[in-house]
């Protein structure tokens, strides 16, 4: 999948046939049940493959929490997040030949579908795919959604030209207002991918060294979600104890797609400041307390990192 | 005589030129006669001709003058006392510290004296490596490096030589001479002899952070490993690291690149990178479905490491079990005339 390009005739097309007019995250995610296109059971692989259009082509995952109130991520993703993302990456060229697929994260404690998983895709197929996703409102009271999820699909179910034929890693985002999970069971495994583990479960530690070696791994934490209102410590404390630097805190969630593509201008080398400035307003603001604590990869001299 | 593009091919002052200075020399005056960029209209590409050819001389000069020559599978150096070391090798590679010549007895490290305390580390962990008591030495003494000499060159590089049992090869070599794919039940094997030594570098409370196939070597006769290479990055688990190869960088997890803290579980991660590297594909994804190695095996290679080297051990033995049943002795058929019979 991934051939095709970015077209804002296109999105304004399907926009105004499918999104426009319609007022609430139920009307423009209409699905009610788990489309059996996005069920990452026994799903061998998306992949992502350099094609005419798009030769140097490169991964993005944008996992959405979609439980509770984190339906509005989605839906400003749909309606207006979508089109800026893409003509922004396009515009400011982060990386090359953007491949986008998006994730639906619920909890596999409580969700009939805890992970949704669309195809890589870099023309508004994208936008058909993104609003499959059914957006279950659910979660429970265990203070913690599934976010470590889409780390195992991405680590043994994707398969990327960037990184088979060019080394090069992904780039994998996940977004929500709660804690990180501590464990994945054994049995949630078999259940949500068919796969089968040698241990009884896998810590959050266990899955990011899995992913981290096809991906570069970040979670966006959504500052006006409820429970992150009401526990930003707790929150906090999770995810910087599993990623650190990569944690990035979003205090306005229709800024999104400016952080995802500011993350990735960083990471590939631009200034921090410079890159937060390019952005007008309030906007630059927010992006830079976002990015703040964001540092680069080590750089090697002749294949030697030092520490 | 070569041609063109032989020449701008060309790595080594030793594929163009004699090791004597006065022979070198006159070779340099010659080949510029052809090569020279004023005497042909592709000039491009004769400059860039003649700029090799100068390059190489120079560096050429510069190994001669200090006392050294690499060529025709002989390596001569000469200290900084002045005292003269020549050893045959059957292979040379470049890695992230300098250049390493594997010969049939020993391996010659020639390494950027700017690197100094990365030498340092290596030889200050092998002499402290401890054993539990003499039957624990006399099994695992022989899987570690033995250092025979150790001098500084007049062109600041430092030279380690270490000791190779004769019928020791790398596993890059092998991996070479099975065209990039080593057959599944040698990979397990290799793989079993790894854990072992994971699992005595945990008694050590060390974290090696260089366990790669540049690194590691086999005695096919035994079934049995050395990791002879690698060293220079060792620390003591839960100290501060203090670097690894590109290689290993890349499979480090954000928490470790931040950390930058020893941990076994870096060295169990490279055991499964190389893995994969001798099945086929480093990256773990060619050799899914591949109808020649078991699916356990693959599972386990492409899976990621959740346990401390001993209960790492524990699970790699069922993952043998389901692979293959019962252990059983596969012959390696190689030897040195086989696996460098092209190499220089």
């Amino acid at each position: 999948m991934g051939t095709g390009r970015w077209d804002s005739k296109a999105w304004d097309s399907y926009s105004s046939a499918a999104i426009k007019g319609k007022k609430t995250v139920d009307d423009v995610f209409a699905a009610r049940s788990l489309d059996p296109t996005l069920n990452p059971y026994k799903v061998s692989f998306r992949e992502s493959c350099d094609s005419t259009d798009n030769p140097n082509s490169t991964p993005i995952i944008i996992g959405l929490d979609v439980t509770g109130s984190m339906g509005i991520i989605a839906d400003n993703i749909a309606r207006v997040g979508l089109e800026k993302l893409a003509t922004e990456v396009y515009n400011r060229k982060p990386v090359s030949d953007p491949h986008i697929m998006f994730m639906g994260i619920g909890d596999v404690k409580y969700d009939s579908a805890p992970l949704q998983v669309t195809q890589f895709e870099a023309d508004i197929r994208i936008a058909k795919e993104l609003t499959k996703i059914y957006v279950e409102h659910g979660g429970g009271g265990n203070n913690s959604e599934s976010y470590t999820l889409p780390w195992w699909f991405a680590g043994m179910h994707t398969k990327c030209d960037n990184f088979i034929k060019r080394g090069k890693k992904g780039y994998i985002f996940t977004i929500g207002d709660e804690e990180c999970p501590k464990t994945v069971l054994k049995s949630e495994i078999e259940k949500i991918f068919g796969d089968t583990i040698q241990t009884d479960s896998m810590t959050a530690q266990d899955l990011l060294r899995l992913v981290s070696k096809q991906y570069e791994v970040f979670h966006i934490i959504i500052e006006e979600g409820n429970h992150m209102r009401y526990q930003p410590n707790e929150v906090i404390k999770s995810w910087n104890e599993i990623l650190g630097q990569r944690v990035l805190k979003l205090s306005d969630y229709t800024k999104l797609p400016e952080l995802i593509v500011s993350t990735l201008q960083v990471l590939n080398g631009e200034n921090k400041d410079i890159v937060s400035d390019s952005w007008d307003g309030s906007t630059n603001l927010i992006i830079r307390n976002a990015i703040k604590e964001l540092i680069l990869n080590a750089e090697d001299v002749n294949g030697l990192v030092k520490f | 005589m070569f041609n063109i593009d032989e020449i701008l091919g060309m790595k080594y002052p030793n594929e163009l030129f004699t090791g004597d200075k006065d022979i070198a020399k006159k070779e340099h005056i010659n080949l510029l006669k052809i090569f020279h960029p004023d005497l042909h209209k592709d000039s491009e590409k004769y400059k860039e001709a003649a700029s090799k050819i100068n390059e190489l001389y120079t560096e050429a000069i510069k190994l001669l003058d200090n006392g050294n020559w690499i060529g025709d599978g002989l390596i001569k150096i000469t200290s900084s006392d002045g005292e003269k070391y020549s050893m045959k090798y059957n292979v040379q590679y470049s890695f992230e510290l300098g250049k390493y010549y594997i010969g049939n007895r020993s391996i010659l490290y020639l390494i950027d004296k700017v690197h100094l305390n990365f030498v340092d580390n290596a030889l200050d962990r092998i002499k402290n490596l401890k054993y539990e008591n003499n039957n624990m030495k006399f099994e695992f003494e022989k899987y570690f490096p033995k250092v025979s000499r150790k001098f500084e060159t007049k062109d600041e590089k430092v030279v380690i030589l270490i000791e190779k049992p004769e019928d020791a090869y790398s596993l890059k070599d092998i991996l070479n001479y099975y065209g990039n794919k080593v057959p599944s039940r040698h990979v397990t094997w290799i793989l079993s002899s790894l854990y072992n030594i994971a699992c005595y570098l945990y008694y050590n409370n060390l974290s090696h952070n260089g366990i790669s196939i540049d690194n590691y070597y086999i005695s096919p006769s035994n079934h049995s490993g050395l990791l002879l290479g690698g060293w220079w990055y060792t620390v003591p688990l839960d100290g501060k690291m203090l670097g690894v190869s590109n290689e290993i960088y890349n499979i480090m997890s954000p928490d470790m690149i931040s950390n930058k803290i020893g941990t076994f579980l870096l060295d169990l991660e490279s055991i499964r990178l190389i893995g994969r590297t001798l099945l086929g594909d480093k990256n773990g994804i060619a050799i899914i479905g591949d109808p020649d190695i078991p699916e356990p095996l693959i599972d386990w290679v492409r899976g990621v490491t959740v346990n401390n080297p001993i209960e790492e051990y524990k699970l790699w033995e069922k993952v043998i079990k389901e692979s293959y049943g019962e252990r059983k002795f596969i012959e390696m058929n190689i030897d040195k005339d086989k696996l460098y019979s092209n190499k220089i």
